[in-house]
């Protein structure tokens, strides 16, 4: 969860590679994307990692790694763990 | 009631199933419990059948469902978080360290990485489709499957057992020019399985990998130009082998209009492998005739895919797909998929094609094909090809690669202008029959028809077109006399 310097959510689009997160929400355009998103297990609550952002962007959820578009990326709202940016190995993308 | 496995989905959402379970009373295929779960979830195929089944309670079932939609997180979201909470806790009890690195490998990052990506791209396509499909499956082994086996065993023995056997009608059923072993079944299985076949194996192996999802991810950016996600790149590559079978597989996209785009762009300017071969032969001894080829048929590719999309109503494409990491292939796996689809193959597109072969066979009996010959002669001369080129034309709607050789044998006759020209517009015209039976059984008469309504006009408009730009330019440069 975030700690109290951490930024405030915003898309998921907005950070860079490398950070982690929670999901804290899901702007999705109805109720077919929603369930999609919810297949896929990006669920509000769920932690994950941003791995990529081009040529696609990448997340890793668990043992998972799931390829999205720049659409679905903007409809997961993320509380980022602590300000983006840190760490040295984390340059993907 | 089931014992054991259950998921606690919290006070709220057990309270909501707990007033649910009460009023369903119907008969279910499964657990009464798993109905009350996706009737919270919104699912509208199980709110259906509540409402077939309930009768006279289906009222107070919408009413709680109504007050459980109100519910901030929405239960679709709270049901999902508590099923991977508990999925998480048991994959903990269970397992030691995490086995994957996030992005672990150096080849794994090679090929996500635009720089390599994209060129580690362009190699297998390279080495996957134009040598290994094109090379050994288009050449060695169509030569072999159609040239020695069909040409020297198959064909004469059906033409002489009905040559013996069976009145000329019937005979020529069997083994004349349309006949469903001379036609149907040569096609089928003596020229498409084989570059099909090769598409599968190389298509299993992407796939055993791991790397197909980041062959649909490096392509979606491409793909969404022309209204479709990246996973549209396996029907759109399966099109240069066979585009009746890349027909089929545009089941595989997520939504109707996806699948529409697919199928339009994959009968206007996708040419299949029997089509490239003999284009090859054409123009390729003149690098510029080739060129304008690739340059006209890409720009309708472009602009009739962007144009669709923007016409054709529905939520643009959206792309996600899971990342496996990168794996040694097994090779009982890809033997076994390859088999599989084969199989597949074998069962579905046969009998389109033995069926296109008895439906031109009817046309040819009863004088059909000679009508709609003589009815195309005024739009081929308006091309500046010669009267007998709307022979040509028609088969290439029957059979695609017939076209081309028709045109190979006029080859002699025609100036370079002409054969550009020539080829461009039977690339771009209507599929041949079995890729249009296709069509019809996948997207309905009315799709189908409408797509074939749009690239007709449009293949003459552009053959026009390009005739009259080409013979300009040849005025100047001196392009008519090479």
């Amino acid at each position: 969860m975030g700690k109290e310097n951490s930024p405030p959510p915003a898309p998921l689009t907005c950070w860079p590679a490398g950070s982690w997160g929670t999901v804290v929400d899901l702007a999705a355009e109805d109720d077919a994307q929603l369930a999609k998103l919810l297949a896929l297990g990006i669920i509000p609550g769920v932690r994950l990692r941003i791995l990529r952002r081009s040529p696609c962007w990448i997340i890793q959820i668990g043992f998972t790694r799931l390829a999205l578009d720049e659409t679905l990326a903007r409809t997961i709202l993320l509380l980022p763990d602590h300000p983006p940016g840190v760490s040295a190995f984390d340059r993907d993308g | 009631m089931s014992r054991g496995f259950r998921v606690d989905y919290g006070p709220t959402i057990e309270g909501f199933i707990a007033r649910l379970l009460p009023l369903l009373k119907g008969d279910y295929p499964f657990h009464r419990r798993a109905v009350a779960l996706l009737l919270l979830q919104g699912d509208q195929e199980i709110a259906a059948l509540t409402a077939r089944q309930e009768g006279p309670r289906v009222r107070q079932i919408q009413e709680i469902i109504k007050g459980a939609g109100g519910l901030s997180p929405p239960p679709a979201s709270t049901i999902a978080l508590a099923r991977h909470r508990k999925a998480q806790r048991i994959a903990q009890a269970v397992m030691g360290k995490p086995l994957v690195r996030p992005l672990g490998g150096l080849l794994d990052w090679l090929t996500l990485w635009p720089p390599t990506a994209f060129p580690i791209l362009a190699l297998v396509l390279y080495y996957g489709l134009y040598r290994f499909v094109g090379g050994l499956g288009a050449q060695v082994l169509v030569d072999f499957i159609e040239g020695q086996l069909f040409q020297s065993w198959v064909t004469p023995f059906a033409q002489e057992l009905g040559a013996r056997w069976l009145s000329p009608p019937l005979a020529d059923l069997v083994a004349g020019d349309y006949g469903m072993v001379t036609l149907g079944l040569r096609y089928a299985v003596g020229i498409i399985l084989p570059v099909v076949g090769t598409f599968f194996f190389f298509f299993s192996f992407l796939e055993d990998t791991g790397y197909l999802p980041r062959l649909a991810l490096l392509a979606d950016r491409a793909c969404k130009k022309v209204g479709l996600s990246g996973r549209a790149v396996i029907p759109l590559t399966l099109g240069l082998g066979c585009d009746t079978m890349a027909t089929v597989v545009t089941r595989t996209l997520e939504t109707t209009r996806e699948r529409i785009i697919a199928t339009f762009l994959l009968a206007l300017a996708v040419p299949c492998s029997a089509q490239l071969g003999l284009i090859l032969a054409l123009l390729g001894h003149s690098p510029l005739a080739l060129g304008i080829w690739i340059l006209v048929v890409g720009t309708i590719f472009l602009a009739a895919g962007h144009l669709a999309d923007r016409i054709l109503p529905g939520p643009k494409a959206v792309f996600h797909m899971e990342l496996p990491p990168l794996r040694l292939p097994v090779v009982g796996n890809i033997v076994m998929k390859t088999a599989a689809r084969i199989q597949w193959y074998l069962i579905e597109i046969t009998p389109v094609f033995l069926g296109t072969s008895l439906l031109l066979w009817f046309l040819d009996q009863q004088g059909l094909l000679q009508l709609i010959i003589s009815a195309l002669r005024g739009p081929i001369q308006s091309l500046g090809l010669p009267p007998d080129a709307a022979g040509i034309f028609l088969l290439g709607f029957f059979r695609r690669d017939y076209g081309a050789a028709g045109l190979y044998d006029l080859r002699a006759s025609l100036s370079p202008i002409q054969l550009t020209v020539a080829a461009t517009t039977l690339t771009l015209f209507v599929p041949c029959l079995a890729q249009a039976a296709v069509m019809v059984k996948e997207r309905g008469v009315l799709a189908a028809m409408l797509i074939v309504a749009i690239i007709v006009p449009v293949a003459f408009l552009v053959g026009f077109s390009l005739n009259h730009l080409l013979g300009s330019l040849a005025m100047i440069g001196g392009l008519g006399n090479g």
